[in-house]
C-alpha cells in the first residue's frame, strides 16, 4: 500500500522535500514507515502523526494514510 | 464561537478581542507572543494539523475554565522583530477564569502545536530547539 509522508522544518530541509510517497506492505505500522525512510530522522527525538493526530509507533497504517514526522515543536 | 487559525497575515489583537466579545463576560484577557532579540523569525506549520490542535486546545480550555469564548491565531512565514507571532483572547464572567484560560491556551499551544521557528540573523537561519510534543 502507498502512504504519504509529510516532512517539516529541519527534516524537510534534510530530505529536500516536503512530501514523499512510500510503498509499505499490508499490515505495516507507523514504525515501519519511519524505517522505510532510512536514516533521515536519525538522532532526532521525533513524534509521529497519522492523519493529523499524534500516533504511537505501533499504530496500524492503511492505504492512503498521511504520516507526518514531527520534530520537537517550537511555536509561540 | 471558538476560533483557531494559522495565517501568513499580521495578527490583529483588536480583531481577536472583537471575536470573544460576549454579554456574559466581565473579563477579557489577551496575550501576544512577540518576536524578540532577532532580526526575524520564520515560522513553519503543519497547517492542517496545527489548526485542528489549536481548536482542540481552545475548546478544552473553554470547557475547563467556563470561558464565554476563546480565540487563538498563530502566524506563519516571516515575523519581523517586535511583531506578534501568536495571539490569544479569552472572555469569561470573572478575571480568575479568564487569566487561567488564556494561560492554559498559550502553554499548550507552545508545547503541542506542530509549529516550528527558525531564527534568521544576517541571512543565516537556525532552527530553534523545541520540545517533544
Amino acid at each position: 500500500m502507498k502512504v504519504t509522508v509529510r516532512l517539516f522544518a529541519m527534516l524537510r530541509e534534510r530530505a529536500g522535500a516536503s512530501e514523499l510517497e512510500i510503498e509499505l506492505p499490508d499490515g505495516a505500522r507507523v514504525r515501519d514507515a519511519l524505517a522505510a525512510l532510512g536514516g533521515l530522522a536519525d538522532g532526532m527525538p521525533l513524534v509521529m502523526a497519522v492523519n493529523r493526530e499524534y500516533a504511537r509507533e505501533d499504530a496500524p497504517l492503511g492505504p492512503g494514510d498521511e504520516v507526518a514526522l514531527i520534530p520537537p515543536v517550537s511555536g509561540g | 464561537m471558538i476560533h483557531a487559525c494559522v495565517t501568513p497575515d499580521p495578527l490583529s489583537l483588536a480583531g481577536l478581542v472583537e471575536r470573544v466579545r460576549d454579554p456574559a463576560a466581565g473579563a477579557v484577557v489577551t496575550f501576544q507572543g512577540v518576536t524578540r532579540e532577532v532580526e526575524l523569525l520564520e515560522y513553519e506549520a503543519y497547517a492542517e494539523m496545527a489548526e485542528r490542535k489549536l481548536t482542540e486546545i481552545v475548546a478544552a480550555a473553554a470547557e475547563a475554565h467556563g470561558l464565554c469564548d476563546a480565540a487563538v491565531e498563530h502566524r506563519v512565514g516571516e515575523v519581523p522583530l517586535s511583531e506578534p507571532s501568536v495571539a490569544v483572547a479569552v472572555s469569561a464572567p470573572h478575571r480568575d477564569e479568564a487569566f487561567a484560560g488564556a494561560r492554559e491556551i498559550i502553554d499548550r499551544v507552545k508545547a503541542e502545536a506542530p509549529i516550528w521557528k527558525k531564527e534568521v540573523e544576517g541571512g543565516e537561519g537556525r532552527w530553534v530547539e523545541g520540545v517533544r510534543p
